[in-house]
């Protein structure tokens, strides 16, 4: 009851059941490369990978409530940090994934601290506007990442006590399982140390918060460091999962993909944007040979979501565990 | 020199065009409407097939694409739009840029990605300070100013305009005063789409035509709306302009590879140094 | 007696619209102050200052003899000024009990896991008649309600001074009784100096030792009850029309 009290989004009683079920699922998945072919394995890396974003996001937009659409341009920044790093500077990927987290929370600190300062749909456009220019940077310092051309010979993780990442591609699926559990943690960690609860209060009501002594400016700033963060850690595992990077893979419409995944599973909840994530992600390979067509597709799944089901999947749960309940 | 500055005053009218109408929206209605930048590419094909498939003149083609942007922004509102009015939390937000997105996968999917190019309207060129500027660029520019001036003119003097501007002061109050307020945001939101729609028309023979030719103007716009001050049609001008002159100059001295990032640094180096936007203040 | 709370020549201008103009006032430690004056003469604005929300366009604010004007509401909150709004403020999807130690916790550090005594929230539910609805959705109150939750959330701060911006209003004969013993105690027995804008005219007269009379921005008197209901400029500005339109309460 007390831990109930405590913890007022993230676990309490009615949420263990989410998370016993996330635990089965957690097993269950990390059979999937044992079971299935190649083809099933690259996807479900992809989906795990684009879990571990819509995670990385559902902190400043679900529990903060910062509308952004920047979180694909920090999965780039990450991308290529991590790369330049391991190919330019000659680092141990070890070395340079933890590095890359660090760049990405200093840039999302520094270019959150003013952009902040915005407001609701202000600081969503500058957001839009952020990931363009992050594209533009990718595509025009031709120096250093090759810009349109991109960059290759990028290296798989290095050995890593026995694993050795050359030899097989499913030993990556287990390291982004490990990481998504990391990562669930750390959000335990944050919501166990009282930040979570300030996230919350000024996503329900900034001025409220602000009066009640929530310093929200320092803590906007540090829900989009950290979510920041986390969006470069993924992207330095896809620098090494896919091994060569494009200014394409991160223009705008990849911030607008984790803003629908996260939308598709249900924001604030957690759990409900890894699924969107999962969900998405196979819905797309299934129409990835007609890539035009997959486009409309998103955005009118994305107004029919707004129209009919704005809570997405775990708006659904919920609402379908109420009825029977009744 | 001159010749920066007249590109810039070009490309700025264009930015101040469309940001006009997103400027008129924002203010009233709490959206910014990205949507805007689809209407706008959906009018520059229309523009085209006007001219190029009908065989009509390049007037009347103006008038089809304002026509059909005044159409699309007034759809958006009445079937999407309104069903979350007075709604905090983006979802109106997020679904212009589903709009957006969809309109411009819908034109790659319609007419392919490749880009199209249109004949000037108006052919010929005028010396200003030494320089050529074709006459198209310079009916951009005169077109602009004339828009601005009538839509302060009807904002000013007519009732609906006043009903408008009233609207705009406090949404809450504007029902108290006899104002329809589903009427206001009909014939804000045709306003915008038209607007978008004559923008598209007038660049399509100065750019190209082709499916994301929407993507920057729309960027630009709404930076342009920031800085300019919700509400505010000469600060919309100004800022406008200034934009397009100092992306102008910046890509002629500084480097044209980043001369659509310079909105950007221009927008953050604002924020930290006047947080309160250029032209008045911007608490939500 | 000292003062808490010194306000000298407070002015604020929005565009051109002067909302507050050259005020001045102290308030004593530990009184009870009213603050009234019809619509729109600045009493919300003249709050809003004193917690930050608005900075002055001219004049300074001194909490405990420190300049306080300027700072953000955070820090003021934290340096123990605490408010409620006149337009109800909840986080909407917290329940009740959440609610209130959002204020215990929000200017704590971050660090702390439990940095909230549960018998001190439970005392203050009690206090302000929340003890059975802890786990009630916030957002489900009615408004007056969540009024008193706004209370309940801006005492658990633990405030020296504490602004109360129509608190009452919406609430039935009943509760007005129920809120002004609840905001004595608050006076008497926690020691909290209050400053309240009220207009229902008996909570302020029966309440209140001192009342300030605003209209148009300014102060057009002040004094204690009596005098002020005595004044003729008050009844003439404010008193005359305003106790006929509130008779109906
Ligand atoms: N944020 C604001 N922007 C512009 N004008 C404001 C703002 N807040 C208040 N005002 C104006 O200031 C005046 C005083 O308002 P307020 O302090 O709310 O009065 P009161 O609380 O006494 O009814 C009113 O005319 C109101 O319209
Ligand atoms: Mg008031």
């Amino acid at each position: 009851m007390e831990l109930a009290k405590n913890n007022p989004t993230l676990i309490n009683k009615k949420n263990i059941m989410i998370w016993a079920t996330a635990l089965v699922v957690v097993v269950a998945v990390s059979f999937v490369p044992v079971i299935f072919s190649r083809y099933v394995i690259y996807v479900a890396t992809l989906a795990l990978l684009y879990a571990m974003l819509t995670a990385s996001y559902d902190l400043i937009f679900g529990y903060t409530g910062q509308l952004s659409f920047s979180q694909g341009a920090f999965f780039g920044l990450g991308a290529y940090t991590s790369a330049l790093l391991t190919l330019s500077g000659g680092l141990n990927f070890w070395l340079a994934l933890p590095l890359t987290v660090i760049v990405g929370f200093i840039i999302a600190a520094l270019i959150g601290s003013p952009a902040l300062r915005l407001r609701g749909s202000y600081f969503a456009v500058t957001t839009f506007f952020l990931a363009h220019f992050v594209y533009l940077v990718f595509l025009n310092t031709d120096k250093l990442t090759g810009g349109p051309m991109g960059l290759r010979n990028i290296q798989p993780p290095d050995k890593l006590w026995f694993i050795d990442f050359s030899q097989m591609n499913v030993y990556f699926y287990f390291v982004l399982l490990f990481t998504i559990l990391v990562l669930l943690f750390l959000y335990y960690l944050i919501y166990k140390t009282e930040i979570g609860r300030r996230f919350v209060a000024i996503r329900e009501d900034q001025d409220l918060a602000e009066s009640l002594g929530v310093n929200t400016s320092f803590y906007k700033v540090l829900s989009f460091s950290i979510s920041g963060a986390l969006a470069a850690l993924c992207g330095s595992l896809f620098a090494h999962y896919f091994l060569l990077l494009h200014p394409s893979q991160f223009a705008w419409f990849t911030s607008e993909m984790i803003v629908i995944m996260t939308l598709v599973g249900g924001a604030g909840t957690l759990i409900g944007p890894v699924l969107g994530a999962a969900v998405v992600t196979f819905i797309l390979e299934l129409f990835r040979y007609a890539p035009e067509l997959r486009f409309i597709i998103w955005a009118a799944a994305l107004i029919a979501i707004l129209v009919f089901e704005p809570k997405g999947l775990m708006g659904m749960a919920k609402r379908i565990r109420f009825r029977r309940s009744q | 020199m001159e010749i920066y500055i007249i590109n810039g005053l070009v490309l700025g009218s264009i930015y101040a065009l469309i940001a006009l109408g997103i400027n008129l929206i924002w203010s009233i209605t709490d959206i910014p409407d990205f949507s805007q930048g689809g209407i706008y590419v959906i009018s520059a094909y229309v523009v085209y097939f006007s001219i190029t498939t009908l065989n009509l003149p390049w007037y009347i083609a103006i008038v089809a694409a304002a026509l059909a942007g005044a159409v699309m922004a007034f759809c958006f509102e009445k079937f999407l739009y309104r069903r979350w009015r007075g709604r905090t939390d983006h979802i109106q937000l997020l679904c212009a840029i589903a709009l957006f997105f969809l309109l411009a996968n819908l034109a790659i999917y319609l007419w392919t990605a490749k880009s199209l190019n249109l004949e000037h309207y108006i052919m010929g060129k005028a010396e200003i300070f030494g320089v050529g500027v074709s006459y198209q660029r310079l009916m951009i520019i005169v077109v602009v100013i004339v828009l601005f001036i009538l839509i302060n003119l009807f904002l000013m003097k007519t009732k609906t305009g006043k009903a408008i501007r009233a609207a705009t002061q406090d949404i809450e109050v504007a029902p108290w005063m006899g104002i329809d307020i589903n009427k206001v945001f009909s014939i804000i939101f045709a306003m915008g789409g038209a607007l978008s729609g004559i923008a598209a028309a007038l660049v399509a023979p100065v750019f190209a035509v082709y499916p994301m030719m929407g993507e920057l103007p729309l960027l630009k716009a709404l930076v342009v709306v920031i800085l300019g001050g919700k509400g505010s049609l000469v600060g919309t001008l100004i800022a406008g302009m200034g934009l397009g002159i100092l992306e102008s100059l910046g890509a002629g001295y500084i480097s044209a590879s980043y001369q659509h990032g310079y909105a950007f640094i221009i927008l953050l180096i604002v924020l930290v140094f006047k947080p309160q936007g250029l032209f008045g203040s911007r608490k939500e | 007696m000292t003062d808490i709370l010194e306000v000298k020549g407070l002015k604020k201008q929005f565009g051109g619209l002067v909302a507050v103009n050259n005020l001045d006032f102290t308030i004593e430690d530990g009184s009870r102050t009213g603050i009234i004056g019809p619509n729109g003469a600045g009493k919300t604005t003249t709050f809003a200052m004193i917690a930050g929300e608005h900075n002055p366009t001219a004049g300074s604010i001194l909490f405990e003899g420190e300049r306080i004007d300027r700072l953000k509401p955070s820090v003021i909150c934290k340096k123990g000024a605490a408010r409620t709004f006149q337009i109800v403020r909840v986080f909407r999807q917290l329940t009740v009990y959440e609610h209130i130690i959002m204020g215990a916790v929000a200017g704590k550090s971050c660090f702390s896991t439990c940095s909230y005594q549960t018998d001190e929230i439970e005392h203050l539910m009690e206090l302000t008649g929340f003890e059975n609805d802890h786990d009630k959705i916030a957002g489900s109150l009615t408004s007056a309600r969540q009024k008193q939750l706004g209370l309940a959330t801006a005492l658990a701060t633990k405030p020296k001074l504490l602004l109360l911006d129509e608190l009452m209003a919406g609430l039935n004969l009943s509760e007005i009784e129920r809120s002004l013993l609840i905001l004595r105690k608050i006076n008497e027995e926690m020691g909290i100096t209050l400053v309240i804008i009220e207009h229902v005219m008996r909570v302020i007269m029966g309440l209140c030792k001192k009342i300030i009379v605003l209209e148009t921005g300014q102060k057009i008197a002040e004094g204690t009850p009596k005098e002020i209901s005595e004044n003729k400029r008050v009844i003439k500005a404010y008193l005359g029309k305003e106790e006929k339109a509130y008779a109906g309460n």
